[in-house]
């Protein structure tokens, strides 16, 4: 068994493909870079808060200032040309990985799981001879170029794409999103004039229809992307798929970035056949000399990548309750457009000397971009929280006693309490461990609501 | 085949049975229907709501242009007097708009903006110090004073020329004024008059952007209205009709940040204040009117949610109830009765004297305040999908 899997991760295939994957990463990155300088977003969400949300156990991680991260994406941008030409591949894809990753790691509000998929993308290509085709590298040091990869580069990238496609539907199998249509019903309630397509989501049962469309789709798209007879279809249900949710929400970069990725599913010749097909005639892909096997370390490595992948997405079921609602397991497990959240947060800070109580606003301290995430995590109320206490203990000399009235409505429900109101969120310490001071989900279904156009 | 042919019974029956079972009633909003508007219509009602409150702003507006600069040309005890009833109509009618600051008011980040509120009334950016020193140069006499930072006009600044009798500025003992002796080479007459004048250009200012603001708003000239409603089908300055409704919940959140922490919360001494109260940051220190604006503030956010013409008319109160949302216009209109109970309990003359004296109920006040608030910032924008106007991308998560 271990021997067949071997001979097929080794097995010999054009590179065409992987150089393409290559190239439309890079470009993607590049577009991605150039949005954020043309819309002012590094100064939105690098230079303008005040305060910044460290992931648990990155703490030391924190921006640069205006012109130290305008430099960061510059730099990025330049990396992410340079990997799209294959230009000193190694060292930019490597710098391309620690740079991007640094940016995704400074502010949690900033977290989108299309990022970290660039992240896990940019660091599986670390070890990609990605450049070995079609390429500056190839082209200046023709010794290092190769017509052919072990099959497993192309295997490893296609398992990455299953893993997020996979795990985004079955994000979606739950009872909000499978019997009431939530979110996705307040969704397209608010988009019923949406030009040409408006008039369908004013149909009575247009949320449901999209709801079981959206999990069959996100859980069996990569299946049929595998089957060679399913292929083309399947990737033309992807394309169509992503228009729609583009037009539709504003998603940024993540249709465009889960389109181009997919196409890693394809025979890793078809770029070579693509251009045949046009009548362009590039070189033939040459049997290459048997490549070096792959080790067992490597291997091993392997596997507990992919081991890690396929676990940590289910890390909410050990937390039980709602991870929509407690959010414990939400981020980096692929849970994409799942929910509609919105909260009321305001924390009350005691003076336990004179018993006096006063209201602090997280307004004071955050973007209203900031906010709007904020306010319906628990990790982040609590890490704000300590930042307040902290600041309040200081200025009278002697510790508060903080506590948070956090309002949250999900998917439509009436807003409940998120946090117990009478925990010390000073006496918390956030941590991987089950957050008792979060209080239970409501446990009424959501409700539903007619159309209106 | 077969196997794929009965996974895909399944999933349909189960999805129709899903639709089945969730459509009739589901969960404490229900599905009835209570109205049967359209979002048009919903639009429609808000913005002719709006324009009907701004014409009205602009003849109190025109009135007060009249009277203060008639106080201004014969100074008198009952010139004045008129000057400060014209005020406090003006005053109060713009207080019912202050919650309406979308379109033409809002500043021009926002669709159609015009900045225009600003030169009516930017409080809380109110200088007494810069008035002063503007009395003694009399700048408001220059043809440029209709620029002039927003601080030193509007009605915040005429509040304190028509209000404030005393003859001593606010301004340090190092400023200008003080330290060159130029306030004090006035004489008590002289700033009285001063006042007077500069009260007079202002309203003269104040009458002006009013009519500005209602020729934009007005059907037969700028008729704003209709950019609400084409925002439905298209060709308006706002890109979609979620866009016009996002501009417009904007502006209700008014009740939150202005009305609740800066009006009420800051002076009662619960929010960035260091002693235990701080009734200097009342909004009418001079005329001591801050409870009646705060109760015309609620009173524009009752029409703008529930509709002008006593609630007849529509707004978010039926765009919910057609949603089937109704519950969200009880928690609604269920907060917003006590917070205008509260105030209506309150017998103290002003709002300083009831924070010392009936502390509980301005208390009361507040707790109603952010009950309306959290209603707003959680239900009221899930149902409806509304967003923040600065929302980058995301994929929700």
């Amino acid at each position: 068994m271990i021997e067949r899997l071997r001979r097929a991760l080794e097995k010999q295939v054009d590179a065409s493909g992987v150089a393409v994957f290559r190239m439309a990463f890079g470009v993607l990155v590049v577009v991605s870079v150039i949005r954020f300088f043309a819309y002012g977003w590094i100064d939105e969400l690098y230079t303008k808060p005040k305060f910044f949300f460290t992931f648990w156990g990155m703490s030391h991680v924190t921006p640069l200032g205006g012109r130290g991260m305008h430099t960061v994406f510059a730099a990025i941008g330049l990396l992410a040309l340079m990997v799209a030409i294959g230009a000193f591949y190694r060292i930019a894809i490597v710098l391309l990985f620690a740079l991007f990753t640094y940016v995704q790691l400074v502010d949690v509000t900033n977290y989108l799981n299309h990022y970290y998929l660039v992240s896990l993308l940019a660091f599986l290509l670390c070890f990609t001879p990605a450049n070995a085709k079609w390429s500056v590298d190839a082209w200046i040091s023709p010794e290092r170029a190769r017509q052919q990869l072990p099959a497993f580069y192309t295997y490893l990238l296609r398992f990455q794409i299953t893993v997020v496609y996979f795990y985004a539907g079955l994000a979606k199998a739950n009872v909000d999103w499978l019997l009431h249509a939530q979110p996705l019903n307040i969704w397209l309630n608010a988009r019923t004039n949406t030009p040409i397509i408006g008039s369908l989501f004013a149909l009575p049962h247009a949320a449901y229809v999209m709801s079981w469309g959206g999990f069959l789709f996100d859980t069996t798209i990569p299946f049929f992307m595998l089957q060679r007879w399913s292929r083309p279809y399947a990737y033309a249900v992807i394309v169509i798929f992503h228009v729609f949710t583009q037009v539709l929400f504003p998603i940024g970069m993540f249709p465009s970035i889960m389109a181009t990725s997919a196409l890693i599913f394809f025979e890793p010749d078809w770029p070579r056949r693509l251009l045949a097909y046009v009548g362009i005639k590039v070189d033939e892909a040459k049997a290459a000399s048997q490549a070096a096997p792959i080790n067992r370390i490597a291997l091993s490595l392997v596997l507990l990548y992919c081991a890690i992948q396929i676990g940590f997405p289910l890390r909410h079921r050990i937390y039980g309750g709602d991870v929509s609602w407690h959010e414990q397991g939400m981020r980096f497990s692929w849970k994409v457009m799942t929910r509609e959240k919105n909260g009321s947060v305001t924390y009350n800070v005691t003076d336990p000397e004179t018993g006096r109580t006063w209201e602090v606003l997280p307004r004071k301290y955050l973007t209203d971009r900031q906010l709007r995430d904020f306010s319906t995590q628990p990790d982040m109320i609590l890490q704000l929280g300590h930042h307040v206490g902290e600041e309040h203990s200081r200025r009278l000399g002697r510790k508060v006693r903080v506590t948070v009235d956090a309002l949250v409505s999900l998917n439509g429900r009436p807003a409940a309490l998120l946090i117990d109101p009478n925990v010390n969120l000073l006496d918390i310490r956030d941590g991987m461990g089950l957050a008792r001071w979060i209080l239970p989900s409501p446990r009424n279904a959501p409700p539903h609501f007619v159309p209106v156009s | 085949m077969k196997r794929c042919s009965i996974l895909f019974v399944l999933v349909a029956a189960t999805a129709s049975l899903g639709c089945k079972r969730a459509t009739p009633t589901n969960g404490d909003a229900g599905t009835s229907r209570a109205s049967e508007a359209t979002r048009e219509q919903v639009l429609r009602g808000i913005g002719e709501c709006t324009a009907s409150e701004v014409a009205s702003f602009a003849t109190k507006a025109a009135t007060f242009g009249q009277k203060a600069n008639a106080a201004a040309t014969v100074p008198s005890d009952a010139t004045r007097k008129e000057a400060q009833d014209a005020w406090v109509a003006a005053i109060d009618q713009w207080e019912r708009l202050e919650v309406m600051q979308f379109g033409p008011a809002a500043t021009k980040a926002h669709p159609g903006g015009q900045d225009l509120r600003g030169s009516i009334y930017a409080w809380p950016l109110t200088s007494r110090c810069l008035i002063e020193q503007q009395i003694v140069s009399k700048a408001y006499e220059g043809a440029t004073f209709s620029t002039a930072l927003s601080s030193s006009r509007g009605l915040g600044a005429a509040e304190y020329l028509l209000f404030y009798a005393a003859p001593d500025n606010a301004c340090s003992a190092g400023a200008t004024i003080n330290a060159d002796g130029m306030w004090n080479a006035l004489g008590a007459t002289e700033i009285a008059a001063r006042r007077l004048a500069y009260a007079g250009a202002v309203a003269t200012d104040i009458a002006a952007v009013g009519t500005k603001l209602n020729t934009a708003w007005d059907p037969a000239q700028g008729n704003f209205v209709n950019e609400l409603v084409k925002s439905v089908r298209g060709g308006s300055i706002y890109k979609t009709d979620q866009t016009a409704f996002n501009s417009v919940s904007d502006a209700l959140f008014y009740v939150e940040a202005d009305v609740k922490d800066t009006k009420v919360a800051h002076p009662l001494g619960i929010l960035n204040c260091t002693t235990p109260t701080c009734p200097e940051g009342v909004e009418s220190p001079y005329a001591k009117r801050s409870l009646t604006h705060i109760v015309n503030n609620l009173a524009g956010f009752r029409k703008l949610f529930f509709g002008c013409n006593d609630g007849n008319g529509q707004a978010f109160d039926d765009l919910l109830d057609a949603i089937g949302a109704s519950s969200i216009n009880t928690s609604v209109k269920v907060a917003l009765e006590q917070a205008e109970a509260a105030l209506a309990s309150i017998t103290s003359p002003d709002l300083e004297t009831a924070i010392a004296q009936q502390n509980d109920k301005v208390r009361a006040v507040h707790t109603a305040l952010k009950k309306l608030a959290d209603v707003l910032k959680t239900e009221f924008v899930t149902v409806l999908d509304l967003e923040l106007p600065q929302r980058v991308e995301g994929d929700n998560d």
